[in-house]
């Protein structure tokens, strides 16, 4: 898995299946938390779909629907829950008090 | 690229290396034109991204004004449906954004991205905008 020039030192992969992602965010002296936003560091949305993307090493075609729902900070750890469905798959992103952070449904391949 | 337009690219709040937009081309009420750049080939959900930032720089007045909106008012992503309708390789294009509609702070904008004229990716995104006096 080779990350982006934006994700790059942005997290650390956890553990990895077929199912199941986790990350741990980088802190905030990432240059994307000091871009994203000065002074109020966020991880972007698009940013959420793309490293679940580059770590499964998929390219998304369409966004059917992604919705932010959470704010995901630095140095929290993440879990990508993914399954199939009829057109592609779903994605949901947690924290880890287990809140809904995101929730993708993706056509990749 | 006029004075006032270059102008309003301080008001995005997206720094580098997530600043995509790097022209102002036109900033109507509910039409903008943008162009935006990236280091490398974008995903589909970093044309959405730049689709979202174009969006900032549709006027909206009176939408604005109706819902308790500052003029440069700060905004949240909630969802974004896109796709692509052509493969590129461009490291730059050109991000036309609509306004669709709005309820009180919630924003709808459309969005479509040109390679020199040639529409590759639509889309669609929604925003919370910051209301006076309340903190997003």
């Amino acid at each position: 898995m080779s990350q982006s020039y934006l994700s790059n030192g942005l997290y650390d992969l956890v553990s990895k299946d077929d199912n199941e992602v986790i990350i741990k965010l980088s802190d905030a002296d990432h240059p994307i938390f000091k871009a994203h936003f000065e002074g109020m560091p966020l991880l972007p949305g698009f940013l959420q779909i793309d490293i679940i993307a580059e770590i499964l090493e998929k390219e998304v075609e369409a966004i059917t629907s992604a919705k932010f729902v959470q704010k995901v900070l630095p140095k929290e750890q993440l879990m990508y829950r993914i399954s199939p469905t009829k057109s592609g798959v779903r994605v949901k992103l947690t924290n880890e008090s287990e809140e809904l952070c995101g929730d993708f449904k993706l056509k990749w391949h | 690229m006029s004075t006032d337009l270059n102008t309003l690219l301080e008001f995005l709040p997206q720094k580098d290396p997530v600043g995509f937009v790097k022209e102002v081309l036109v900033c109507e009420e509910h039409e903008s034109r943008t162009v935006v750049r990236f280091e490398s080939k974008p995903t589909l959900a970093m044309l959405s991204e730049a689709g979202a930032q174009s969006s900032i720089f549709l006027r909206l007045t009176e939408e604005k004004k109706a819902a308790n909106v500052p003029t440069r008012a700060m905004g949240m992503l909630v969802s974004v449906k896109s796709k692509w309708l052509q493969e590129s390789d461009k490291k730059s294009f050109e991000v036309e954004t609509n306004y669709v509609s709005n309820l009180d702070s919630f924003f709808i904008v459309s969005f479509t991205v040109f390679d020199e004229g040639t529409a590759v990716a639509e889309g669609q995104v929604a925003a919370v905008l910051e209301q006076k006096g309340v903190a997003l």
